[in-house]
């Protein structure tokens, strides 16, 4: 008898136990390519893993919006830039090119260091010296390109001097790439020929700030975060978090479908309509500035004649790609500064579906009829569904003006070489600007001097506007130059928006919280799940 | 003593092998358009950058240099490289990744023997009945289906409908921990360890994966199995057996089969090294952490020590079946001498 009690008394245990461990498990496309979250582009699970286990010192601040159809969702405002890892920041009254950040006090690394301002400069020190993709983005108009440009005032105050003070500094300093890192974790792995511990960081994931750390990790297989019960936020209410890497994205729907899964992303647009209709789960779709690219090389015939590029313009069926290749979940592009970023400027973009008048503009351009056309191929990546019928579509629309235009899909390593290379003459690709600034945005597509213009446009009146007003303050000169670059681009049509996608999440009705970043990173910290 | 010799003379016959295997495997990733660096590079950096990250990873040198360093590295140090799309040294990468699919072929080809075997045999007994027949087309089906068509359908009915088997979501539940690391075949190292709970799990998610390749590995060994015994069982020597009055079960096996068993043999080794290949969509599907899924993202990340490293484990595996092959020809046809 008092066996039976006693097995029933763990029993409730048990079960208080399992209640109270909430665990969330999460479909995810694929695994770990390095665990240094200053080199880490390519992996969406490696970046959501460095988004929720490190931390920077300043965010985007996270607001409420409404979508298209009414409902109100979650998500964040680039042109609000609050505290993280500093309490707060500020312009400094005597010195318009110095931010002063104040840092939070009684933070401690998952590891138990304390986070003070050491740490922010020797962290800096290890991004500018290594030269990481932080690098890159803060240097932008060579506003800070040395790591002494950060300096500590004292424990907990660094200042950072800028060539000239602005916003869009700040806004990369908020990308996870330039996230405070443990200086124990540094000193424990740094060698004479590895200062700065980078083999180590490439294959360990080091200590952090942030809300998760490692519970454990089998390759190929599953990451596992678990809560840091003493983040400064306050314990996590998830407190396990599980991405189960599932490659398959038929299997990510079932895996839904079954409740195996709480959640997953990059599910196929085709689900997602059937997916609405089971009662469990809840598909949440943000309109985002991402934007499906038709580009078109303008260094290679017969893109090099801005007559043809326009004939293309006016060829592509918008409103059937958006129907028949996303279901709804896009919108039609406005032009090369998307709906959704500061100073979009739908008016300057004039290019709607007009066959007529795309015959009228090739044969201007001297290939009647698409007569004399040199031979085109569009180039795709290998596995991304959606542009393999963009680019069916497109060669469609294209053969109806007389263009004769072959499909070729490539590996993603073979293209990224060739795209790189500004090898490519026509080819679909996909971008989306985690900083939500117009001037980011130019600079990395449009600024002939930028490694990521791959379709190598180059004017030199829109280089000198993004040069001049990419680190102003002056917000209305900044919109107006903006505007007219708009103008200019536009005229020019080095690319042709296809669509712009939304960005959809698959969740268990039991998850809420989800908030949309623009960079697409999910952070556990907000979400919870009912029991 | 003369077993050992020409064992050790095939396993040195594995260098010329794996060193064409691997130059060619050199030669074809440095030829195509596409390097790892791009990809961890990202698309930021500038290109000086870009550039003094190809010169590290050695990309920059003749081709011929490159094979020689990568030589030098595997022969002093046993070292692989470092693969980009996991930033883990190679060897450990495979040492992972290996178990896993060994695991799943091995219950696969074990399944396959276990039904193709007593079918052919029935078929080539019972030749041109019905039995022989439904045998037949078995094995059309099996050779007809694809892989991965097999496995969704197994799924639809026995995961979706039926729900006896687990979701496709890899060897365990992500929930539960794999077992101690002793041989990294989990139902094994579950045994060891006395974790039924993970043996059973382990054992349930191989089931669909392991029936699909079965299914599509049984039909050539079935087929295999009734032409062999066909052809022995209308021998000169059966039918002297028959004569002198032997029981059916020993002329069956004792005689027909033990004769039969060669082609067989031959023709298994072929099927399981075509399967340790074509398990890539049968892990695509089932997320099953294995080998094929990890060459095949190496292959398109243009990965190339991971592509390297793939290439060398699978030809040893496959050098090594075949030597197995002949030891055991030899032992069982006194004729063979090794």
């Amino acid at each position: 008898m008092q066996r039976a009690w006693r097995a029933f008394l763990a029993g409730i245990l048990f079960l208080g136990f399992a209640a109270a461990q909430k665990t969330l498990v999460v479909a995810v496309e694929g695994d770990i390519d390095t665990f240094d979250p200053a080199f880490s582009v390519g992996s969406t699970p490696t970046q959501t893993i460095s988004a929720n286990v490190f931390e920077t010192l300043i965010r985007p601040q996270i607001v409420e919006r409404t979508a298209p159809d009414g409902t109100v969702y979650r998500t964040v405002d680039m042109e609000q830039l609050v505290g993280q890892l500093a309490e707060s920041w500020a312009f400094d009254s005597s010195d318009p090119n110095r931010v002063i950040f104040r840092l939070r006090k009684g933070v401690r690394y998952h590891s138990g260091t304390p986070f003070n301002a050491d740490a922010v400069i020797l962290g800096m020190r290890r991004i500018f010296e290594s030269q990481s993709i932080t690098t890159f983005l803060v240097g932008m108009g060579g506003a800070v390109t040395r790591a002494d440009q950060f300096r500590k005032l004292d424990d907990y105050t660094v200042a950072l001097t800028m060539k000239q003070g602005n916003l869009l500094t700040l806004k990369n300093l908020t990308i996870y790439n330039s996230a405070a890192i443990d200086p124990a974790d540094l000193k424990a792995h740094a060698t004479p020929e590895d200062p700065w511990a980078l083999d180590w960081f490439k294959k360990n994931l080091g200590s952090g700030t942030g809300p998760y750390l490692l519970e454990s990790y089998v390759p190929g297989d599953r990451i596992v975060l678990k809560a840091y019960p003493n983040y400064y936020l306050g314990k996590p209410k998830i407190d396990r978090v599980i991405m189960k890497i599932v490659p398959d994205p038929a299997q990510r729907v079932l895996l839904l479908r079954t409740g195996a899964v709480d959640m997953a992303n990059q599910v196929p647009v085709r689900e997602l309509d059937a997916l609405k209709r089971i009662p469990s789960l809840r598909v949440l779709s943000f309109p985002t500035t991402t934007q499906d690219r038709l580009m078109m090389n303008n260094s290679m015939p017969p893109f090099d004649n801005k007559l043809v590029r326009k004939a293309v313009a006016y060829a592509i069926p918008y409103e059937l790609i958006v129907r028949q290749v996303y279901r709804g979940y896009a919108r039609v592009s406005v032009g090369p500064i998307e709906d959704g970023m500061p100073t979009s400027d739908p008016t300057a973009w004039p290019y709607r579906y007009d066959p007529e008048r795309a015959k009228k503009l090739l044969a201007e351009a001297g290939y009647p009829e698409g007569k004399g056309l040199p031979p085109i191929k569009l180039r795709i990546r290998i596995g991304k569904e959606e542009q393999e019928r963009e680019a069916v579509i497109v060669q469609d629309a294209l053969s109806k003006l007389g263009m004769k235009v072959t499909i070729e899909k490539l590996p993603f390593a073979t293209f990224n070489e060739l795209q790189q290379g500004g090898k490519l003459q026509f080819f679909i690709d996909d971008w989306i600007s985690w900083v939500n600034d117009p001037y980011y945005h130019m600079f990395w597509n449009f600024h002939s001097k930028s490694p990521t213009n791959y379709v190598r446009y180059s004017n030199p009146e829109v280089d000198k506007l993004i040069d001049t007003y990419m680190l102003s303050r002056d917000a209305k000169a900044r919109a107006e130059a903006s505007r007219r670059a708009q103008r200019l681009i536009s005229d020019d049509v080095p690319q042709v928006y296809l669509a712009s996608p939304n960005f959809n999440v698959v969740l268990n009705k039991k998850v809420t919280g989800y908030i949309y970043f623009n960079d697409q990173l999910t952070r556990f910290f907000y979400m919870d799940k009912k029991p | 003593m003369r077993v050992l010799r020409y064992v050790l003379r095939r396993l040195a016959l594995l260098v010329p092998v794996l060193l064409g295997t691997l130059f060619i495997a050199f030669f074809l990733t440095r030829v195509l358009p596409g390097n790892p660096i791009d990809r961890v590079a990202g698309p930021y950096i500038s290109q000086e950058k870009r550039e003094a990250m190809k010169r590290e990873a050695r990309l920059d040198l003749p081709f011929y240099q490159q094979f020689y360093l990568y030589l030098a590295d595997l022969v002093t140090k046993g070292d692989m490289g470092t693969s980009y799309t996991t930033a883990q040294p190679v060897t450990r990468d495979l040492l992972q990744r290996f178990p896993a699919t060994l695991e799943l072929v091995l219950y696969g080809m074990g399944l396959a023997v276990v039904l193709a075997i007593p079918l052919g045999v029935l078929s080539a007994l019972h030749k041109d009945s019905p039995v022989d027949h439904a045998g037949r087309v078995i094995a059309v089906v099996g050779v007809s289906v694809p892989v991965f068509w097999l496995g969704l359908v197994l799924l639809y009915v026995f995961f979706l409908k039926l729900q006896w088997a687990p979701p496709p979501i890899g060897r365990l539940p992500p929930t539960m921990s794999p077992p101690p690391h002793v041989t990294g075949l989990y139902t094994l190292d579950a045994l060891l360890a006395g974790q039924w709970d993970v043996f059973k799990a382990a054992l349930s998610a191989l089931a669909l994966p392991a029936v699909s390749l079965a299914v599509t590995a049984m039909a050539p060994l079935a087929r295999m199995t009734r032409s062999a015994m066909v052809e022995a069982l209308e021998s000169e020597y059966v039918r002297a057996a028959r004569a002198l009055g032997l029981p059916q079960h020993v002329i069956i096996w004792d005689y027909a089969f033990r004769n039969a068993v060669i082609p067989i043999l031959t023709i298994f080794a072929g099927v399981f090294g075509y399967a340790l290949g074509g398990v890539v969509l049968v892990e695509f599907i089932f997320s099953w952490p294995g080998l094929g899924l990890y060459t095949l993202n190496a292959i398109l990340s243009s990965d190339f020590p991971a592509i390297q490293g793939a290439i060398l484990l699978v030809t040893t595996v496959y050098v090594f079946i075949y030597l197995l092959l002949d030891l055991a020809v030899a032992a069982i046809d006194p004729r063979v001498e090794v």
